[in-house]
C-alpha cells in the first residue's frame, strides 16, 4: 500500500518538500525543490518516529482483521 | 488491502436477489470500512501523535534537522598577537605562508520542531480503490409501484422495473420464475469503482495547521568557532 505523497514546507522558503516517512527514518534527507536547504530527522527522534510507525502498522493490520 | 465483512451482504448464490441490494451492499461495506478507519484514525492521532495536559492535547514533537549551505566570510592568513607589555605596539606575525582563507561554503545544520503527526503517513489507513467485478445473471424481471404513486381512484399508476438477479456462476442457467414475472436469461456484467475518501477535513486541517506552524524561524545552533 502506497501511502500518498507527503509535503513539508521548508523552513526557509515555504516550498513544499516531498518526503517518504520511512526513507526519513533511515536517516534520508529531502532536498527543497526550490532552495538549498534539505530536511531530514534529528537522530534523537528516530526512536519515537520508529514506534510511532510500528504502532500504526499494528493499527493498520487491526483494522484489516 | 483490509478485507471487510458486512454481515448484511451474505449472498447465498443459488438464490436470485434484488440487483440493486446485490451492487450496494459491496459498497456500503467500503463505506462502513471507511468510517471504521476514520475512527480509528482519530483514536491514533489521540493516542500516539499528541499527549494529554490536564483537560487540553498537545502534539508530541519531534526534532527535524535543517541542512543549508552558508557564505563563511573568509580569513585573514595573519593574526594580531596582543601587546607584550603596556605601551607597547603589538606586533602582527605571520601565521603560515598561505594566502588568505577565501570565502567558502559551508553546510550549517539547524534544528526545528515538528509535531509527530505531519509525518505520520495516515492517509495510507483508508480504503484506496475498490474494484468489484462479477457477472450477473438476470432471472427475473417484475415490477413494482413507485413510491410517488398518489392512492386515488386512478387505475394507472407508475410502475417501476425492478431486476432481479443472482450472481453467476459459468454459464448455469435459472430456471426460477413465478407470477408476474418474465424470464429472462440475460447477463449483464458488473463493473464498479470506488475511489479513496480523502481524509476527513477535521484530520487534514489540523495536520495543516500545524504544519504550517513550522514557517517560523528556527532556532539557530551557535557555529562551534
Ligand atoms: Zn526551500
Amino acid at each position: 500500500m502506497i501511502a500518498q505523497s507527503q509535503n513539508i514546507p521548508c523552513p526557509v522558503c515555504s516550498t513544499g518538500i516531498p518526503f517518504d516517512t520511512k526513507q526519513l527514518m533511515m536517516g534520508v534527507q529531502f532536498a527543497c525543490p526550490n532552495c538549498a536547504a534539505s530536511v531530514g530527522l534529528a537522530p534523537e527522534s528516530k526512536e519515537l518516529v520508529q514506534e510511532t510507525m510500528e504502532k500504526l502498522e499494528a493499527a493498520k493490520g487491526k483494522t484489516s482483521k | 488491502m483490509p478485507k471487510v465483512t458486512n454481515r448484511e451482504f451474505n449472498p447465498n448464490f443459488s438464490k436470485a436477489l434484488d440487483i440493486e441490494s446485490l451492487i450496494s451492499a459491496p459498497l456500503v461495506a467500503v463505506s462502513k470500512a471507511n468510517v471504521v478507519m476514520a475512527q480509528g484514525q482519530t483514536r491514533f492521532l489521540l493516542e500516539y501523535c499528541f499527549k494529554k495536559n490536564g483537560e487540553s492535547y498537545e502534539p508530541i514533537l519531534i526534532q527535524m534537522a535543517l541542512t543549508k549551505p552558508v557564505i563563511d566570510p573568509g580569513k585573514a592568513a595573519v593574526k594580531a598577537v596582543a601587546a607584550s607589555a603596556p605601551g607597547v605596539m603589538p606586533v602582527v606575525e605571520a601565521v603560515e605562508a598561505t594566502p588568505a582563507i577565501p570565502q567558502s561554503m559551508q553546510m550549517v545544520t539547524t534544528h526545528f520542531t515538528l509535531p509527530l503527526l505531519t509525518i505520520v503517513p495516515l492517509n495510507s489507513l483508508a480504503v484506496e480503490k475498490v474494484n468489484i467485478d462479477f457477472d450477473m445473471e438476470i432471472t427475473s424481471v417484475a415490477s413494482k409501484p413507485s413510491g410517488s404513486a398518489n392512492e386515488s381512484n386512478n387505475t394507472i399508476t407508475d410502475r417501476k422495473a425492478q431486476l432481479y438477479g443472482k450472481v453467476s456462476d459459468s454459464g448455469s442457467n435459472s430456471e426460477r420464475g413465478s407470477a408476474n414475472q418474465s424470464k429472462t436469461l440475460n447477463k449483464i456484467k458488473i463493473n464498479l469503482n470506488a475511489a479513496t475518501l480523502p481524509l476527513p477535513a477535521g484530520v487534514l486541517t489540523i495536520i495543516d495547521i500545524y504544519t504550517k506552524s513550522i514557517q517560523a524561524v528556527p532556532t539557530e545552533n551557535k557555529p562551534e568557532n
